[in-house]
């Protein structure tokens, strides 16, 4: 992939996640921070940092944006993703994170939220 | 009995078979009934049974074919009632059916015919019963339209020996029949089983025997005393109150066989009524006075007197008979309420000139040339994108799915609690475990849409045990099994205190909810701000006197929507107690009229700003006079059955009501220009509107929602058939911010609007088998606390 057409998007932890733009834009806030006309410094470099999510979630969160593109061209089903985010939410625990725009929106402590996705 | 057979075949021409099955059943004392439609009367309290088999057994299948023509359109399950509708079909015409004048005349006439021994054909009895519901509709009465299908009684039911039937004597009652067959083969119609007096009077009444008119005294029948049986015959007595007219209201009273009544599931108006009362009264009071009082007189003035004077037993109150109108004299009455409308739209105002426009407008061109909108040609609307699930709600689906295993809930946001109780309620998953969760810790907001499945047992053990100091919101819809006295006063309103913060409850369905534990529960809640207490069904008057007094001038939302003991015009000062109320709904209760209206929204209407008056159908344009006079703030009305609301009141809303929001005018009657015109005037700002049912709507309309309704979120044109294709068509594509339109029943609306509109946002439902419930929760926005004004808690304070 070029350059242009990659975003980089950084964990908490600092992990970064290189991925395609089309991707990154199904996230309005990714979207907004990346065309307002202002200039932010992730216009310029092509890097979002979240140092509230943890990196078990933006790799989730990543994944869904994929999903999403393949989903709306009607090449995947729903399927897919809900077993990938049963697993993410098995590792949730006790640092959920809060994320703002379309990810996944959960709670900021050390809950005990456990679900055990045996069944899927 | 063999003779009664013997004789009961001879005169049936139709129903030999069945003749012979009657035959047999009646030797059978058991009474075993052999065909399917039969097979009610087993369940059917004896004494019933007795005369239903009789009349029942001859010709069940023809019967039903004449009665799927005969029987007004679903006034009576006919299809399970089939004996009892025929029973009294046959006794009612028997009894002359004093329905009038003439009528009396027409059925003796019809008895004449008979005399003849003529078979009547089925149409013959056609015109009888036709005549019989011209008559009565013309008079505005309300009567069962039966086809009685006398002819085929082919055996008089008047047996005497039912005499003997007691009160519980089936089998008694049904022994006697055996002394009774010669009399069967004398009479041919039922007229005659209805009491002593008619067979003494028969002169000129009573049809000619088959036999060649043998007559028999009546002690040979039998049919000594008639007075305290409560066989079907008194059935036949009583059926004369089937023509009564109600003249007050009055309770049914239950009678001794009740069993019909459970087979009656009657669910419209006024002749259902009075079948079924008629029906549960086999008393045998009314039975003796009838008997004694009328014969010497002519049989149908007996039979009218009678029915006169046992009416008020029988007679039950329909609420809609009072604004029961013939369509025709709706129609002039809508009439001259347009003249007048006529001359006080000159009131100058913007809704005046808007209709003035409008009409300008269609005097150039009509609407529908005017509507200028071609579909879109080769659009593919599979190419357009579908609407993606967000992360959240996906997560939210596993969530769902996997209730069962989560542990707990605790940092997860109200919102989000919220949002996964709404998912598990709508998918029948809730259930005791995920209300623990939802209640564990100490929550702040516990919001469950449906607790039907919770029982009383799990209701106390859970909300018994859970902190609720914090809670700010209660929400526990459809409780009805749950929350009562007892029930809350172990648990919620445990001390007067127990919810300090407390500010929105919402119990709606409490059925069982007293006025006494209402008490309590605001006792211990004393910083109300709002209370749904819809369909609470046993609160009156006073729990609103008391709601009144305790949080007067804190309460901001009162729901009472459907409940139908609290009388609205008795609480109206209660109403003006509350001098901060936004949010009003009374919709459903029957008392409110316009004075309760125009009083309420005077003291204090001036901050209202939802108001729910859906079915109370007494309002007129005086209301909505006052609402638009006072109530600038409005965002949301519904007015929807409202039938006496004229374009005036349109005018109303259009000059007072100019932010409005939400707009409901579900089955109303108002004019297409006229709704046309209230959007031009004050149709900026709507959100949500309902035409569902409001049938004169048509191309103005369309051309006004689509040059104002710019924030139109939600529409419904259900069974507006005048909406074309084009016209749909233009809406859609100018009202960009639409995501939801409705169009059931439109069946008007083809492809071409389908395939060819632009809108990718909008979806439609309603047509063409597309799936109906998705769109439910579509438009749903973050529920927060109050409607329209921000709370403040006490911790705050």
């Amino acid at each position: 992939m070029r350059k242009e057409e990659t975003v980089k998007l950084i964990s908490a932890e600092g992990f970064e996640f290189v991925i395609d733009k089309k991707a990154a834009m199904v996230s309005q806030t990714i979207r907004n921070m990346l065309t307002s006309p202002g200039s932010f410094a992730e216009t310029q470099h092509g890097e979002v940092t979240f140092p509230e999510i943890s990196t078990v979630i933006l790799e989730k969160i990543c994944q869904y944006f994929y999903w999403s593109l393949q989903y709306a061209s009607g090449k995947e089903t729903e399927q897919q993703i809900l077993l990938s985010i049963g697993s993410l939410t098995m590792i949730l625990l006790p640092n959920a994170q809060r994320c703002e725009d379309c990810c996944i929106n959960i709670c900021d402590c050390s809950a005990r939220l456990l679900v055990q996705c045996h069944s899927m | 009995m063999k003779r009664l057979i013997e004789e009961a075949i001879v005169h049936d021409g139709n129903s030999n078979s069945e003749c012979g099955r009657s035959g047999e059943i009646l030797r059978d004392k058991k009474a075993r009934v052999l065909d399917s439609n039969c097979q009610e009367f087993i369940c059917l309290q004896k004494e019933v049974a007795v005369g239903i088999q009789g009349t029942r057994v001859l010709n069940p299948i023809e019967v039903e074919e004449s009665d799927t023509e005969q029987l007004t359109s679903g006034e009576i399950q006919w299809v399970e009632n089939q004996t009892v509708i025929e029973e009294d079909k046959g006794l009612r015409r028997s009894e002359g059916c004093g329905i009038g004048n003439g009528l009396g005349n027409e059925i003796v006439q019809g008895d004449n015919d008979r005399d003849l021994g003529n078979e009547r054909s089925a149409s013959g009895n056609l015109t009888q019963s036709e005549l019989i519901t011209a008559f009565d509709h013309e008079k505005g009465k309300v009567i069962l339209d039966f086809d009685l299908n006398v002819e085929r009684m082919d055996f008089d039911l008047n047996f005497p020996a039912v005499e003997e039937t007691k009160e519980g004597g089936f089998e008694g009652g049904f022994q006697e029949y055996t002394p009774v067959g010669p009399v069967v083969a004398e009479r041919q119609d039922i007229i005659h089983i209805s009491s002593d007096e008619s067979e003494e009077d028969t002169g000129e009444q009573r049809c000619g025997s088959v036999n060649g008119g043998r007559r028999y005294t009546r002690e040979e029948k039998g049919k000594a005393k008639l007075v305290d049986s409560h066989s079907w015959l008194s059935l036949a007595t009583n059926s004369m109150q089937l023509d009564s007219i109600p003249e007050r209201q009055d309770l049914i009273r239950p009678a001794d066989s009740c069993g019909i009544l459970q087979h009656i599931d009657i669910q419209q108006e006024d002749p259902p009524q009075l079948l079924e009362t008629a029906i549960l009264q086999i008393g045998s009071e009314s039975e003796t006075r009838a008997i004694e009082e009328s014969r010497p007189r002519t049989r149908a003035n007996r039979y009218r007197d009678v029915a006169r004077d046992n009416a008020l037993r029988f007679a039950r109150f329909n609420s809609q008979q009072n604004n029961y109108l013939d369509p025709f004299s709706q129609e002039r009455q809508v009439q001259t309420v347009q003249e007048a409308d006529k001359n006080l739209e000159n009131f100058v105002g913007p809704f005046s000139t808007a209709m003035r426009l409008v009409k300008e407008r269609n005097l150039k061109h009509s609407a529908e040339q005017l509507i200028n909108w071609k579909p879109l040609d080769g659009f593919d609307r599979s190419v357009v994108m579908p609407h993606v699930p967000s992360l959240l709600e996906l997560s939210m689906k596993v969530l769902a799915k996997n209730a069962e295993a989560i542990v707990s809930l605790e940092c997860v946001p109200d919102a989000l609690r919220h949002r996964l109780a709404d998912i598990l309620c709508d998918s029948r998953k809730m259930n005791v475990h995920a209300l623990d969760l939802l209640v564990q810790g100490s929550p702040t907001e516990i919001r469950i849409k449906d607790c039907s499945w919770l029982t009383e047992e799990h209701f106390t053990k859970i909300f018994g045990s859970s902190d609720s100091k914090n809670l700010k919101v209660l929400q526990l819809d459809l409780c009805g099994q749950c929350v009562y006295g007892d029930s809350l006063f172990k648990t919620i309103a445990q001390s007067p205190n127990s919810l300090p913060d407390l500010a929105i409850i919402s119990l709606k369905g409490a059925c069982r909810l007293t006025d006494v534990a209402l008490k309590e529960l605001v006792a211990s809640t004393p910083a109300l701000r709002s209370i749904n207490l819809g369909e609470c069904s046993l609160l009156t008057d006073s729990s609103i006197f008391h709601l009144a007094a305790c949080l007067g001038p804190t309460l901001r939302e009162l729901y009472i929507d459907n409940c139908h003991r609290i009388d609205a015009r008795i609480i109206a000062p209660a109403i003006f107690e509350f001098k901060h109320l936004e949010v009003l709904s009374v919709a459903g209760i029957q008392t409110v009229c316009d004075e309760f209206v125009v009083e309420i929204i005077d003291k204090c209407g001036r901050n209202i700003k939802d108001l729910d008056l859906a079915d109370c159908v007494k309002l007129t344009n005086t209301s909505i006079e006052v609402i638009g006079n006072t109530c600038s703030g409005l965002r949301s009305l519904n007015i929807s059955n409202l039938h006496n609301l004229t374009d005036l009141a349109v005018q109303y809303l259009a000059n007072g009501c100019l932010s409005i929001q939400t707009l409901k005018l579900r089955q109303t009657s108002f004019s297409d220009e006229a709704v046309a015109a209230f959007l031009e005037t004050s149709g900026k700002s709507l959100k949500e509107l309902s035409l569902n049912n409001v049938r004169k709507v048509g191309p103005n309309t369309a051309l006004s929602l689509a040059k104002s309704s710019k924030e139109l979120l939600s529409l419904d044109l259900s069974w507006c058939r005048k909406i074309t294709n084009e016209a749909l068509g233009l809406i859609v594509d100018s009202c960009l911010s639409l995501k939801l339109v409705k169009l059931f029943g439109c069946t008007q609306i083809s492809d071409k609007f389908l395939n060819g509109h632009s809108n990718s946002q909008v979806r439609i439902i309603g047509l063409n088998l597309t799936p109906v419930l998705e769109h439910l929760n579509m438009l749903q926005t973050e529920v927060g606390y109050l409607c329209y004004s921000p709370m403040r808690f006490s911790c705050e304070l």
